[in-house]
Order: C-alpha cells, then sequence, then structure tokens
C-alpha cells in the first residue's frame, strides 16, 4: 500500500468529525439560546391569550347585561365597539407567534433527538397542546383557519418525533 | 298609587306563580322584591308611571284648546285695631324673613347637592371603567406570571436531564427569577392603586347610591331572575351564566350593605 493511500485512509473522516462536532457544538448553543428567548414569547402568548379570552366574553356578557337592563344601549354599544376593535391586532399578533413557538420548538425536538439529548416534552403534553389549538380555534381566540392547520400540522409533526 | 299596598302590575299564572306586567312579564319572587311594599320605588314602577305621566300631560295639552273663564274670587277684608295690626305685621314679616332665609337656605343646598350629586356619578363612571382597564391589567400579569413560572420548571427538568450544564441553568433561572420578580412588584404596585382608588371613590359611591339602593336592588333581582329564566331556556352557556349571576350577587351584597348602613 503506498503513503498516499495509507494517509488519504487515516484522515478518511476527520471532515466528516468536523462538521458533526461542529453541529453539535452550534445546535447547544442555539438550544440554550432558545430557553434565554423562549420566556418573552411564551409570556407574550399567555398575555393575548388572556386579553382576546377575556374581551370576547365580556363582548358576550354586555348583551346578556343589555337584554336584563342592567346597562343602557348607548353605554354598552361604545364599549362593545371598544371591545370589537382591539381584538383582530391581538389576534393577528397571537397567531404569529404561536406559529413561530411551534416552528422553534419542532426544530429544537428534530435537533434534540438527532443529538440524542433527553426530551423535556412527553406525548401527553403534545396532545394538550392539539386540544389547547382546537379550542382557541372554536371559541375564536384564533381565527384563520391557515394558521390553525399549520399549527396542527406543526404539532402532529412534533408528536410524531417525540412518539418514534 | 294602589291602597292595598300591592303593586297593580302584579299578576299570578294558574300555577301559582308571579310576573310583572311592567317588566315586561318577567318572572319575579314578591318575597324579595318591593310588589308588596314600596312599590312605588321599583324602577319598573317608575317608569311606567312616568310613561302614564307624559300621555296624560298630552292629552292634558289637546284638551287644553277650550278654556273656561272662571270668575275671580272676592276677597274678605277684616278691620283690626292699629296697634296690634302694627305689632301683628313685624311679628310676621321677621317670621316672613327667616322662612324666606331658610328657603334660600335650602335652595341652595338642593343645587350644591345637585353639584356634588353630578361631579360625584362622573368620577363613579371613570372610576368603574378605570376599574376595568386595571383589572385587564392584573389579568396579563397573571397571564405573564403563570408563564414564567412555567418556563422554571421547564429548565429545571432540562437541567435534570442534563440538557443545560450548571452554569446555564443558574443564568438562565436569574433571568425568570427577575423577570417574576419584577411582575409580583408590578401587580402589588397595581392592587395598591385600584385600593386606594377604592378607598377614595366608595365614600361617593355609597352617599349617591343610598338615594337609589332601593330601586337598584329590586333592578337587580329582577335581573337575576331574568338571568335563571335564560339560562334554563339555553339562551347562555353555563359558564356565562355562572360569572353574572356571581356579579350580580355581589353588587346585591354591596347595595344591601350600603341600605343597612343608611336605614341604621
Amino acid at each position: 500500500m503506498s503513503a498516499t493511500s495509507h494517509r488519504e485512509l487515516s484522515t478518511l473522516f476527520e471532515e466528516a468529525d468536523k462538521a458533526w462536532d461542529e453541529y453539535v457544538a452550534t445546535v447547544k448553543r442555539e438550544l440554550v439560546a432558545w430557553e434565554r428567548l423562549r420566556p418573552a414569547l411564551v409570556e407574550r402568548l399567555s398575555i393575548l391569550r388572556a386579553r382576546i379570552s377575556s374581551s370576547l366574553e365580556e363582548a358576550e356578557e354586555l348583551k346578556v347585561k343589555l337584554e336584563l337592563g342592567l346597562i343602557d344601549e348607548e353605554k354598552s354599544q361604545k364599549k362593545l365597539n371598544a371591545l370589537l376593535e382591539e381584538i383582530p391586532a391581538m389576534r393577528s399578533e397571537l397567531e404569529q407567534a404561536w406559529l413561530l413557538l411551534e416552528r422553534n420548538t419542532l426544530k429544537s425536538i428534530l435537533h434534540m433527538k438527532r443529538l440524542n439529548l433527553p426530551l423535556d416534552v412527553t406525548e401527553e403534553d403534545l396532545r394538550k397542546k392539539l386540544e389547547s389549538i382546537e379550542t382557541s380555534f372554536k371559541r375564536h381566540i384564533i381565527d384563520s383557519k391557515d394558521v390553525y392547520e399549520e399549527l396542527k400540522q406543526l404539532v402532529e409533526q412534533q408528536l410524531q418525533l417525540v412518539s418514534t | 298609587m294602589s291602597s292595598s299596598g300591592v303593586c297593580p302590575a302584579l299578576y299570578k299564572d294558574s300555577k301559582g306563580k308571579f310576573y310583572c306586567k311592567y317588566a315586561g312579564g318577567a318572572e319575579v319572587d314578591p318575597a324579595f322584591m318591593p310588589c308588596l311594599m314600596e312599590y312605588w320605588e321599583c324602577p319598573y314602577y317608575v317608569q311606567a308611571a312616568k310613561a302614564k305621566k307624559m300621555e296624560a300631560a298630552a292629552k292634558e295639552k289637546e284638551e287644553a284648546g277650550v278654556s273656561v273663564v272662571q270668575p275671580e274670587e272676592t276677597t274678605r277684608v277684616v278691620s283690626r285695631p292699629p296697634t296690634a295690626v302694627a305689632v301683628e305685621a313685624e311679628e310676621e314679616s321677621l317670621g316672613a324673613s327667616e322662612l324666606e332665609n331658610l328657603i334660600y337656605q335650602a335652595s341652595e343646598l338642593t343645587k350644591s347637592w345637585e353639584e356634588y350629586e353630578r361631579a360625584a356619578r362622573e368620577v363613579i363612571e371613570k372610576w368603574e371603567e378605570l376599574r376595568d382597564r386595571l383589572e385587564r391589567e392584573l389579568l396579563s400579569i397573571d397571564s405573564s406570571l403563570e408563564a414564567y413560572a412555567a418556563e422554571l420548571n421547564r429548565i429545571e427538568l432540562k437541567h435534570k436531564l442534563g440538557v443545560l450544564d450548571e452554569n446555564q441553568f443558574e443564568d438562565l433561572k436569574k433571568e425568570l427569577e427577575g423577570k417574576i420578580s419584577e411582575k409580583m412588584s408590578e401587580k402589588e404596585n397595581l392592587q395598591r392603586k385600584i385600593e386606594e382608588l377604592d378607598r377614595l371613590v366608595i365614600p361617593h359611591y355609597k352617599r349617591v347610591k343610598a338615594a337609589e339602593v332601593k330601586p337598584e336592588i329590586a333592578k337587580l333581582r329582577i335581573a337575576l331572575s331574568k338571568l335563571e329564566q335564560k339560562f334554563k331556556e339555553g339562551g347562555i352557556t353555563e359558564d356565562l351564566y355562572k360569572k353574572l349571576k356571581a356579579e350580580l350577587e355581589a353588587k346585591l351584597k354591596r347595595l344591601e350593605a350600603i341600605r343597612e348602613e343608611v336605614e341604621a
């Protein structure tokens, strides 16, 4: 065997190993960055969900209070208009933020599975998330059918990864 | 007003249930309503009475086309001794001026009260609106706290699983605990502001509401009764029914407390 073939054979997988080590380091770094950035996103989602839900409930209450004679029509209409005005913007922000969360969650699970890192999410957690998406869509907390479908698809993909 | 002390709008069906004509035929419970007592203070009675008055006034105006001139009454003049008249006149003028003074003072008092009432109602309305906004902010803060608490649990789990090393975990934990502490402080501040606002406004609320506490109580009782009916008929969800019922009962309790204070 020549000296060249010997050298080639001994350095054969070095580049792949180097690429892999870089990949591992990058993933670990980005997972930590994700843990740092996630709380602000989750907080915003939580606030938007609560605000939209409460505004929708209040709008329903106003209608019933008007029927019960507890509030006059002008006052009720003014309050209703104010509530209905703020909901679309909050909804749109919620939908985009929620998609961002689930896309990044899917990527984090995918990379963790590749590195054989233990997952912090269970199948039960993901099934509850799917229920939450259904409920949010039924209650008009999210409105867009496309966003609803995409969210469901993202969480189903997460479920598939977690269960294999 | 009916001499029997029973509201003329109250009626009973064959099953023995009571209903109010003036409240659009809503079911009522006379045990808790003013139907059998001071029904003239009931807001529905007042509304119906006003409407009747306006109808009568409109009718009168129509009939006022024909007017009859009545002869003037002749006044009898009684003669008295001059000194007695002078003393009597002086006494009368003192009494009259005291009376006029008191009438003037009472009118001024009425004006002051009306101005106070107007200003107080404005403040109360703003207080109710602001309180709603502050309650919504509190709701946002509670949502934030819930989210951060969940994230803290998450990173603790990741640390246990070995995904985060000690330094990474401590750094992230410190950040989250900092945010939680910030939000808690914001919440306490907001709650203090709401309490301060309540402390200042509630005495005015009580003064203004004391005058209308009985009709307001009646109105709330009718509303509760209508709410029950609506829920039985499936017109609203159970969650909404429970929430509104709790709100109305809390308002009733507040007003009844004011009534007790006023009547004490």
